[in-house]
């Protein structure tokens, strides 16, 4: 096994290096430049075309890759043309709250998609799974943004604190300025987000969870675990689940990067400090350095998700494992 | 059994806080009540010897004995990217570097200027500014410190020179800087600055803040110097306590700041919040003190009948309808359709300019004036030259004079003997303009306007990062790629001169060897040129205002490239408790009067 995550992640390195040559050229093939935010205020012409060669854009492209693959080759990836702040201060200041709102969410995610999908295929056609079904289709189609809008214009403008007049739930940041730490004040500035983040991953995962459950629990090995006498609960969550899950672990390693990626609307929305808003700002200024530092970190995360889901399959299923030690 | 266990023992920890906090004690504090002495350090511990009146012939408020000191309030707002007042022209950078950067003067509301960190206004009776208005004498005030307690010099105007004249170090508001050949020190208030040519907006050159020379960098490292966002020493009303990237930005009194018992306010807590209408709800509910980026009708009139106050806004963006003199596919001719000066004028005519103006107009609260030139904007240099008039019959026959007109009826006219173009070419043009500045109603207004005198006005609106980028990154805006361009940018406080060079003279046609010029109408017109060489180079006021008026009037009657009008960007509200402060139209940014705030209890 050692040696499979050794070759994976030594074919990683080319792909990487791939990525960023596309990924480099990509960005500069997108109309629009990180010298617009100059343009409309007292920024004589003059001092524009300064700017334009201290930022280095003066170059040839095939200079400015090299540049700046050389720099990443030891381990600096730039500086924000933006705020001028090495690029890796900016993503690591970004890095905790992502983790903190996506991997809550991600928590709460799974815990309730996994029972919500095993009931859904357990209960096939009955009313409870007839609900839940409708409920996952409305979760899909509700785009998070309005999800989020909806959940403020509720939680904060509309419902108050009965004790405090104040409203019942906050609707903006991580955590109330100014004020000393309490737990209760995150996991509160926590719920609006994750609610409107994790409506639509629980609608997804169940059903995906479901479909994957219906086809297991028909299989003969179930019913030879039922015959065996053993208890349904030890069926369905012992012998069924852990076999439907591997589909799901893929689709759920594919969604990993946005651990390190964050949700946009979500962190627009709720102004959550994250990975999201810093790689939609730097879009919108072009720029370039963030981007490429915030693209790179997230194929490698994929890459590395990909591997985790192959390893976590391998444990779920033997014959996997076997199919690959041939 | 047993993963069943497990998964109830996750799940259920986490369903409980949030039913418990949905529940529980309040999330949010209160907001911040008055607190009208509350750590309020009426002294400051070495506030410059001139304690009494702080602002000779300036409108600053003298610290009066009843007004209340200390409290906190809290401002949402967007993220600056950066609080050195000499990298970036945003406004919303502009918001937040009032309240930390403090210059030798500043404009106040009535467009006066007032001393802040100077201690007199250079003048040619005092000795102190030279006939020629090559030499200028700067005074600062004795005493002055910086925040971190380390007196402030006249070495930190140089060292702000230093910094703005290096082509190395990425100023990007350097204007002047260039023009200085030396600045002479002979004690710590004074600093003597020479020019190479007269240089009339000598007296924004340090309007915008001193760089310290300490607690900074090298000149050429500017823009990667953590002084950037920290901003220790300054010598503003207040200090960046914290900074925490896209989340808030503390700012705390400075105790070292020049006016005595100033701020009022202990703390301001800057609170980023990315969508517009979640920073609203934040103010109608008690979570914001200050929301300054208030856009949209409905929503202005909403929060002003909630009992909020205007205090700020509406700054004075220039909003322009640009004509594209030359041809876009080939640059060195007329264009086929604008090149007829008679066109400019039907399309300006048909037009009711306010319907687009006045567009922003929010009931009662504002009114938009029609400004005519760039130069009203500045009451020493307004030459309120009259408006095209409103006269879609007198537009129809410029355009039959002019060789156009609706010969096969389908509403739209033709070329039949015009100018330029070619016959039967449609008088079909395109109007270029950037999303989401909220103008889409009034592009609509325009194109049923002119649709009214046969004109087929279509419009292409392109990303603001695209349209505002460069002539290398491909804006079609430097490559003259557009027929009637809708654009803004702000006037170009606090002198017409940057922008009349930039905008009007034929040294600013955009090129590829001279990509970064702003004459995007590509007015070629020597005698422009002359005058605007002339306004340049002396100080004289009237002198000065004449050239304006004769340039501002050969674009608007001779030309016609343009027409500009003053715009409402953005209107600012705040909790009715907080006071002190006041509108100021002439593009001081929002919070310059920050000092001058507190909170009534």
């Amino acid at each position: 096994m050692r040696r499979y995550i050794a070759r994976r992640l030594l074919q990683s390195i080319p792909l990487l290096l791939l990525v960023s040559i596309v990924i480099f050229y990509v960005l500069r093939l997108v109309p629009g430049g990180p010298l617009s935010v100059f343009a409309r205020g007292q920024t004589s012409p003059e001092a524009l075309a300064q700017i334009r060669i201290k930022l280095g854009l003066d170059q040839p492209l095939i200079v400015q890759y090299f540049h700046w693959l050389g720099q990443t080759l030891q381990g600096n990836l730039g500086n924000s043309y933006d705020t001028g702040r090495p690029v890796l201060t900016e993503i690591l200041a970004r890095v905790g709250p992502t983790f903190y709102l996506i991997g809550s969410t991600f928590l709460l995610v799974l815990i309730i998609s996994i029972l919500v999908g095993v009931i859904s295929a357990v209960r096939q056609y009955s009313a409870l799974d007839i609900g839940i079904t409708t409920f996952t289709f409305i979760g899909q189609a509700l785009p998070v943004f309005w999800v989020g809008l909806v959940l403020i214009l509720i939680f904060f403008s509309t419902l108050s604190n009965p004790s405090t007049g104040l409203p019942l739930l906050p609707a903006s940041g991580m955590y109330s300025v100014g004020k000393p730490f309490s737990v209760w004040d995150w996991l509160a500035h926590l719920i609006l987000p994750m609610v409107a983040l994790g409506l639509g991953w629980i609608s997804w995962y169940s059903r995906y969870l479901r479909a994957s459950m219906l086809d297991v629990i028909h299989q003969d090995y179930i019913r030879t675990a039922r015959a065996k006498g053993l208890k349904e609960n030890v069926v369905i969550f012992k012998h069924a689940l852990k076999n439907a899950a591997i589909p799901l672990v893929t689709v759920v390693a594919l969604d990993l990067p946005t651990l390190f990626g964050g949700s946009l609307f979500a962190e627009i929305i709720f102004s959550w400090p994250g990975m999201g808003r810093l790689f939609y700002h730097a879009v919108e200024r072009r720029d370039y350095p963030i981007l490429m530092g915030t693209i790179l970190i997230t194929a490698a995360m994929m890459i590395l998700a990909n591997l985790i889901a192959d390893i976590v399959c391998s444990y779920l299923d033997p014959l996997i494992r076997y199919e690959k030690s041939r | 059994m047993k993963r069943t266990i497990t998964y109830i023992t996750f799940a259920l920890p986490v369903v409980v806080m949030m039913l418990l906090t949905a529940c529980g004690p309040a999330a949010i504090p209160a907001p911040e009540a008055t607190s009208p002495a509350a750590g309020g350090e009426a002294t400051s511990p070495a506030a410059g010897g001139e304690a009494t009146s702080p602002a000779a012939g300036g409108e600053a408020t003298s610290p009066a004995v009843n007004i209340p000191t200390g409290g906190t309030i809290k401002y949402v707002n967007l993220e600056p990217a950066t609080l050195n007042p000499y990298l970036r022209p945003e406004q919303i950078a502009w918001q937040a570097i009032a309240l930390i950067s403090t210059g030798l003067v500043d404009l106040n509301s009535k467009g006066e200027w007032v001393l802040e960190l100077a201690s007199e206004i250079p003048s040619v009776d005092t000795n102190t500014l030279s006939e020629d208005g090559m030499v200028v004498t700067w005074k600062l005030r004795p005493n002055l410190k910086w925040s971190d307690g380390t007196p402030l010099t006249s070495d930190d105007l140089v060292f702000t020179w230093e910094v703005c004249s290096n082509p190395n170090s990425g100023c990007a508001i350097n204007a002047g800087f260039s023009k200085i050949t030396n600045i002479e020190t002979p004690d710590e208030i004074t600093a003597i600055v020479h020019y190479i040519t007269p240089y009339p907006a000598w007296m924004a050159q340090f309007r915008n803040g001193i760089l310290p020379r300490h607690g900074t960098g090298a000149p050429e490292d500017m823009l990667n110097w953590d002084w950037n966002r920290t901003v220790n020493p300054t010598s503003g009303p207040f200090i960046v306590k914290e900074w925490v990237a896209a989340d808030h930005i503390t700012f705390e009194r400075n105790p070292y700041y020049w006016e005595e018992g100033k701020p009022y306010l202990d703390q301001i807590f800057w609170l980023v919040v990315p969508d517009l209408e979640v920073q609203r709800q934040m103010l109608m509910h008690g979570e914001a003190d200050i929301d300054a980026w208030i856009a949209g009708e409905a929503q202005v009139l909403e929060t002003a009948s909630a009992g909020f106050t205007i205090g700020g806004g509406p700054t004075p963006f220039w909003n322009r309808i640009q004509f594209n003199l030359m041809n876009p596919q080939n640059l060195s001719h007329p264009h086929p359709l604008l090149g007829d000066v008679r066109v400019r004028q039907a399309i300006l005519t048909a037009l009711n300019l306010k319907d687009v103006t006045y567009n922003w107009n929010v009931g009662d609260l504002f009114k938009a004036n029609l400004l005519t030139s760039l130069y009203d904007l500045w009451p020493q240099f307004a030459c309120n030259l009259p408006a095209f008039p409103y006269d879609p019959e007198g537009a129809k026959a410029l355009l039959d004079a002019a060789g156009w007109k609706d010969l096969d009826g389908n509403g739209v006219r033709e070329c039949h003997g015009c100018q330029y173009a070619q016959e039967g070419t449609p008088l079909r043009l395109r109007v270029a303009t950037y999303a989401n500045w909220g103008q889409e109603d009034n592009e609509l207004v325009m194109v049923d306007e002119l649709k009214n005198v046969g004109i087929d006005l279509y419009l292409q609106n392109y990303e603001a990062t695209v349209m505002y980028s460069s002539w290398a990154d491909g804006s079609f805006m430097y490559r003259g790629d557009f027929d009637v361009l809708w654009w803004d940018h702000d006037p170009g406080m606090p002198d017409p001169q940057f922008r009349t060079d930039t905008f009007y003279t034929s040294a600013y046609i955009p090129t590829e060897t001279n990509p970064t010029g702003m004459n995007m109408s590509r007015i070629n017109d020597p005698e422009i040129d002359q005058w605007a060489k002339e306004a340049g180079s002396i100080i004289d006021v009237n002198a000065r205002k004449a050239l304006y008026c004769k340039i501002a009037n050969k674009i608007n009657k001779v030309i016609v490239s343009e027409q500009a009008n003053g715009v409402l960007d953005n209107f600012a509200f705040s909790n009715p408790k907080l006071k002190g402060w006041s509108v100021n139209e002439l593009y001081s940014p929002f919070g310059w009067d920050a000092e001058d705030w507190y909170l009534e209890p």
